[in-house]
């Protein structure tokens, strides 16, 4: 017979129901748990592998040959995966994969604001055997181009109407615009990273400023020069974030004449530092340029000896030989074309050789007098343009057309609409798929600029290389492709 | 419907007299007795093998060292906040501060991390100091759980690793807090949870509660709190290391690495990645990082919630406090909301 009370054995009942609820809480919990996980292990095995992210910077596809994209998948894929891979609109690329990732190298510079597709019938996972098709796009960047509005006019409260620079989309149909600088004059600019720096007349056009502002701010502040004088081939290395210029005129007693500089807009002293050549003095340039994207500099000095500087280190300049001109880097490259007076030549950075360039011939009814010519590839195909006199008066209206000129042929790419209104100067995409073409009317007006004169009322028309259309046009001329 | 525990300290009667020290058991003696005769026999049946290659048994000593020199601020730190919160918060204070609500209460409490930034392992001495103040035992393991992810240096560092990318970082915020207080719910349901203490602890705590209407000094009184917390959570932390750093020599990481091709097996792999390697929960963000070329955004998840919570270390911590079975249960739970979580971003993310 039990000597437990009614109370007590009520209590220990009530602690038994009590730790039977907690029991059935903890195998409810874990029951639940077990059956949600092998639920989704299931649904997990039985799915085929599937695109997780891509991984790759967009706007290098559109700037630089052999970019790279990696599309990063769930699962290892068995090796046959890559069979039937395709990327539409076509482009050559190569593709391999690297365990659970499908890499992509581009050997093609792509189109702006392009969805392409990347598509394969079967992709099998190595350890799960599920298969699923391969369907993702990517759409690359469309940049936003800019130009420079020199306006002579007199507005309703009779001061000048300031020169502007203008921010445009580079899509058919969209018609946007914005200032991103203004002054009174503005001699030429150029855009680094998020910032712009345009180079400011003074009002006995001797001298020049330089102000700096950025892109998405209408707060303008001056770039500290190394003294009064002249800058001159302003120019943006892009998304490293710096500028360069030859400056002429005087510190203290030092001279400077067509001196390299450089500003770096990351620096907090906010000074222009003079580049110096071979000698450790001063280095004069005839011409210069970033390599895109780089703080590497490619200089002409005045001796005839190009330079690789490193405008970001220490590092002494690198001789690249002797050359007549220097005509630029070829777009999506790193290959920098110079003239010589046999021909011109290819000079690959990455490697230090140089090779000459076959460029082709344009045909003999391309126009009576060839112009400038800019190397667009690194196989010597080019744009040049060519003007034809409509009359005999020296002075009189011409008929300017641009043509891409290679070793395979020649083909039209452009002509001015209007009889007599010229092309000024063109320059080309960094992707190679667009020429800016500026283009003056027949009566145009030059204006009074001491350097980089132009005409009033230019607009710059975007023309496909290809195909020959007319994307889009703005208002103003110099856009930052020719920069 | 949760239901709200009554503090420990109203469960049991309490003594006024502090308990002397225990003579050392004839279990644990037994138990020592045993592994050394294991030992011996080892090394006899083993004469003829091949050496433990001396690179291995360094790696496995410079990785137990690696795990304690991690660990031992922590530990400290975490000492010193539970003393201070034992000694000079008035429990009616802690008490007060809480809602009443036993959910609302472990809410509260899943983000005192906030406060009180410091690593797993020094959690849980902090843990022990609440529950001696009178926090039920599934408010202390709610907070022990949460801690060490919902503290602001787990939170930046993953931010600094990750970013916002796979949302990795909200799924281990939002894991971690779930899962934290799952287990919390799941405690409050047992009729008396003191029984899931180990029996020294839940001594330990009837004495401080009793400690409280005495008399000593709070000087002598923090000097015995820390001998006493030293002594109890010095030695689980080496041999916890000690084990973590031989399981991981020993361990194949190809292995491992192998299996995070898997949607499956690559949650699985890191979480027993997380379970073995021990790391604190400050830093293993940049750890995961490592692993993240290889591993799916679900493994790195489940290894960045179930890692802080439980591994080899912390187990070794916390059977000082909980009983085994305690710890099976609440080990089991905290690896299957783990998994649970990684598989279901993997699949839906």
């Amino acid at each position: 017979m039990s000597s437990e009370t009614p109370v007590e054995k009520t209590s220990k009942r009530g602690q038994r129901r009590d730790l039977r609820r907690y029991r059935n809480t903890v195998l409810a919990l874990i029951l639940g748990l077990s059956l949600t996980a092998a639920a989704l292990t299931t649904v997990s095995a039985i799915r085929g592998p599937h695109v997780r992210e891509t991984i790759g910077d967009l706007t290098s596809l559109v700037q630089r040959d052999g970019a790279r994209l990696s599309l990063r998948v769930d699962q290892p894929l068995t090796d046959d995966s890559l069979e039937g891979l395709t990327i539409t609109p076509s482009v050559p690329f190569d593709a391999s994969l690297n365990v659970n990732s499908i890499d992509l190298r581009f050997t093609a510079l792509l189109d702006y604001g392009t969805e392409y597709r990347i598509s394969a019938p079967r992709l099998t996972g190595l350890y799960t055997g599920a298969d699923a098709p391969l369907d993702t796009t990517v759409t690359t960047p469309s940049p936003d181009v800019y130009t420079l509005v020199r306006d002579s006019r007199i507005g309703a409260d009779g001061q000048d109407t300031p020169d502007s620079v203008l921010r445009h989309r580079l899509s058919a149909g969209d018609a946007r615009n914005d200032v991103v600088i203004s002054a009174p004059r503005i001699q030429e600019y150029a855009i680094a990273s998020k910032f712009v720096a345009a180079v400011i007349l003074a009002d006995s056009d001797t001298s020049t400023t330089v102000e700096l502002a950025e892109l998405d701010s209408t707060n303008t502040y001056p770039m500290s020069l190394p003294g009064a004088g002249s800058v001159r081939q302003l120019r943006g290395s892009g998304a490293s974030g710096f500028f360069g210029f030859s400056f002429t005129g005087a510190s203290g007693s030092q001279a400077f004449t067509s001196t390299l500089f450089v500003y770096d807009t990351r620096d907090v002293s906010g000074v222009a530092r003079e580049i110096t050549g071979l000698d450790g003095n001063p280095l004069q340039v005839i011409d210069w340029r970033f390599i895109p994207g780089t703080t590497t500099i490619v200089a002409h000095s005045f001796d005839g000896t190009f330079l690789l500087i490193d405008a970001a280190g220490d590092r002494a300049p690198a001789p690249l030989g002797r050359h007549s001109e220097l005509l630029g880097i070829i777009p999506g490259t790193t290959t920098v074309a110079a003239l010589d007076p046999d021909g011109v030549a290819a000079i690959d950075l990455t490697t230090g050789e140089t090779a000459a360039l076959s460029l082709g011939e344009a045909p003999a009814d391309a126009g009576t007098y060839p112009g400038r010519q800019v190397i667009i590839d690194p196989s010597g195909a080019n744009l040049q343009l060519f003007s034809t006199p409509l009359t005999s008066d020296p002075g009189g209206p011409v008929e300017s057309s641009l043509w891409r000129v290679s070793t395979g042929g020649s083909q039209k790419v452009f002509t001015t609409a209007a009889p007599g209104s010229r092309i000024r100067d063109f320059c080309v995409s960094p992707n190679r798929q667009y020429a800016a073409v500026e283009v003056a009317s027949a009566d145009a007006i030059i204006d009074d600029y001491p350097a980089l004169g132009g005409y009033e009322g230019m607009t710059t028309s975007i023309v496909d290389i290809d195909s020959g259309a007319v994307l889009t046009s703005f208002y103003g001329f110099l856009p930052d492709w020719c920069r | 419907m949760s239901r709200s525990t009554l503090p420990t300290s109203t469960r049991r009667p309490t003594h006024h007299h502090r308990p002397s020290r225990a003579p050392i058991p004839t279990k644990r003696l037994l138990v020592a007795a045993g592994i050394l005769v294991f030992l011996i026999a080892l090394r006899f049946a083993t004469a003829d093998a091949a050496p433990i290659p001396i690179a291995a048994a360094r790696d496995a000593i410079t990785l137990a060292i690696s795990v304690i020199i991690e660990s031992l601020p922590f530990v400290f730190l975490g000492i010193g906040l539970s003393i201070a919160v034992q000694l000079w918060v008035p429990t009616r204070v802690i008490l007060r501060i809480l809602p009443k609500n036993a959910f609302g209460r472990r809410v509260v409490l899943s983000f005192l991390g906030v406060l009180l930034p410091v690593c797993e392992c020094g959690n849980l001495p902090l843990a022990r100091g609440l529950m001696s103040r009178g926090l039920t035992v599934s408010d202390s393991v709610t907070f022990l759980l949460a801690a060490p992810i919902l503290n602001p240096v787990t939170i930046i560092t993953t931010y600094q690793a990750f970013g916002w990318s796979d949302g990795i970082l909200v799924s281990r915020i939002a894991g971690g807090f779930v899962i934290a207080n799952l287990v919390g719910w799941m405690i409050s349901r047992h009729p008396n949870p003191t029984n899931l203490l180990t029996p020294d602890f839940a001594a330990s705590c009837r004495h401080d509660q009793a400690a409280l209407h005495g008399r000593r000094s709070r000087g002598r009184e923090a000097v015995e709190l820390f001998s006493r917390e030293t002594t109890s959570m010095l030695p689980a932390l080496f041999i916890g290391a000690a084990i973590a750093g031989t399981i991981q020599a020993a361990a194949s990481r190809e292995f491992l690495v192998a299996l995070g091709g898997n949607p499956v097996w690559s949650v699985i792999a890191l979480m027993a990645l997380a379970f073995v390697i021990s790391i604190c929960s400050n830093v293993d963000a940049f750890f995961a990082l490592s692993l993240g070329s290889t591993f799916s955004p679900g493994a790195l998840i489940a290894f960045l919630v179930f890692g802080p919570m439980i591994d080899i270390k912390m187990l070794a911590m916390m059977r000082t406090t909980f009983t085994t079975r305690a710890l099976v249960t609440l080990t089991s739970v905290v690896a299957l909301g783990a998994l649970v979580l990684g598989l279901g971003v993997n699949f839906f993310a």
